[in-house]
């Protein structure tokens, strides 16, 4: 890291002439801008902005959890659903954003549908998977001491497989943070990807650096919460998994 | 001891087969019959393979025979109920719950009011004496304890019949011996809040007739029953009584040709 950052800053420094350390700002640079966004503000609106769109877009992928629960439990659900999502799966999310730009416009409702669709398949085939997986004698354990068949699906099924569901929902936030910046490049006018895009025509190499910057903190502190919400909070399959 | 409030708990297994399709169908018992009385404890023993724990599956009624009729209480084993609970191999605790949790679940399912529950639960506990790990979790416990907790869950519901699939096979040598001696502790005491009627799934011959009233050895696959035996020694029982060497050697040499000696 601090290897990375002294080459990047030798190579804007000395090796670049005026005109091209345009395109490679120095280090001190990047950190000047990014004072100058956070102390006006724009900086947390554009975050603001995009953190609601993968929330709300999150909120509505939530649906393939219940979805996946009943893939992953009644074979004949899994018979309809899976055709349809294994043909759907590997359309890349940014392959429907021009279609999407047309049905819903330029703003919040298209970013957040490219987002769900980041977000949707991963939960979606890990709550599958997590479901299939579910020990069996679990499942009987619980029949014997007579639960039915809600409580199995409430109590069994979906707590043994939440430790996979929530790896899905990382994964998915991810790829949902990825896809978001895509979409706000070409479809918004606010948020981190349209303060990238916006900065570039301007050639704001420092406001575009300091974008990516918090793109990437972001998106890191995103998983690591979520890790360790984890730990705190199922301790048991952190043990599991050992 | 029986009195005519009790509620009696026969097992009878008429002519049951199962095979279970496929390519090359595999038959897994074969026309087995014998009865279990109430409160008797009876011990299903065979070589591994030989579809004693199938049996028992058929019995708790997570799987149909495809022949023949199991009848506890004169009535047809159905779906599953607590009625008939299970000790598996595997403890199959819920790892997100402690210890009382566990304990609990069948309870929470019958609607045992809280405070009931929680005494049945302190109960239980105390029984397979597992007082101080309530709040526990699965994962912080040994291998004995998981299955102390799984027979604490099984008999907090109070079901008629305990099923039992080889429940110390999973434990080392010390810890099963301490395990088996507890279980025949927790009979001899012969409470009969405590005693069921019991069916044990094993491959050990110490350890069926430690335990049991009742020996049903079965051949190998296809399983049939090969022999039944009366167990009449007093409890507790010890491995160096005369009178337990020598049903050991005869249990032994009935089977020597369907089954590995073990020791």
């Amino acid at each position: 890291m601090a290897l990375l950052i002294a080459v990047w800053w030798l190579v804007s420094t000395y090796v670049l002439d005026k005109t091209t350390q345009a395109l490679l700002p120095p280090p001190q640079a990047v950190v000047r801008a990014a004072w100058e966004l956070s102390s006006s503000g724009d900086l947390w609106i554009h975050l603001r902005d995009s953190l609601k769109r993968e929330m709300v877009a999150f909120l509505w992928a939530s649906v393939s959890i219940p979805l996946g629960i009943a893939m992953g439990w009644w074979k004949g659900v899994e018979n309809q659903v899976d055709p349809v999502a294994e043909v759907l799966r590997p359309v890349p999310p940014l392959a429907w954003i021009p279609l999407s730009i047309l049905w819903f416009g330029i703003g919040d409702v298209q970013n957040q549908f490219i987002i769900f669709l980041g977000c949707f398949f991963p939960i979606l085939v890990n709550t599958v998977t997590g479901v299939k997986g579910v020990e069996p004698n679990l499942v009987r354990a619980a029949r014997c001491l007579g639960a039915g068949e809600a409580q199995i699906l409430w109590r069994v099924v979906l707590r043994a497989a939440l430790p996979q569901i929530i790896t899905g929902v990382r994964v998915g936030l991810g790829f949902g943070w990825m896809a978001l910046v895509a979409a706000e490049l070409v479809g918004a006018n606010s948020g981190l990807g349209f303060l990238i895009n916006d900065s570039r025509s301007v050639l704001r190499t420092d406001y575009v650096m300091v974008g990516m910057a918090t793109i990437g903190i972001v998106g890191l502190v995103i998983d690591r919460v979520i890790r360790l919400a984890v730990q705190r909070l199922l301790p048991w399959s952190q043990a599991l998994s050992r | 001891m029986v009195t005519g409030f009790e509620p009696m708990s026969t097992v009878t297994i008429s002519a049951v087969s199962k095979a279970f399709p496929g390519d090359e169908p595999v038959h897994a018992l074969r026309e087995v019959s014998f009865n279990v009385a109430d409160k008797e404890f009876c011990s299903i023993l065979g070589h591994s393979g030989c579809g004693k724990t199938t049996l028992l599956m058929l019995l708790a009624g997570f799987e149909q025979p495809s022949g023949g009729k199991i009848l506890v209480d004169d009535k047809p084993v159905g779906a599953p109920t607590w009625q008939r609970t299970v000790v598996f191999q595997d403890y199959a605790l819920f790892p997100w719950m402690t210890v009382q949790e566990n304990i609990a679940f069948g309870l929470e399912m019958k609607q045992v009011p809280a405070a009931q529950r929680r005494e049945t639960v302190s109960r239980n506990i105390a029984l397979v004496g597992l007082k101080g790990f309530e709040r526990r979790y699965p994962h912080e416990l040994s291998g004995g304890m998981k299955q102390r907790v799984s027979i604490a869950r099984a008999l907090a519901v109070d079901p008629s019949v305990l099923l039992m699939d080889e429940p110390f096979a999973a434990l080392d040598a010390q810890n099963r011996s301490r395990m088996q001696e507890e279980m025949g502790r927790i009979l001899a005491a012969a409470d009969p809040l405590v005693r069921k009627t019991m069916m044990l799934v094993t491959h050990s011959i110490e350890e069926a007739i430690l335990l049991s009233d009742h020996i049903v050895v079965l051949t190998r696959r296809p399983g049939r029953v090969k022999a039944e035996l009366r167990v009449d020694l007093p409890r507790p029982r010890h491995e160096s009584d005369p009178a337990f060497v020598a049903l050991k050697q005869t249990i032994r040499d009935l089977i020597q040709d369907e089954y590995e000696i073990e020791s």
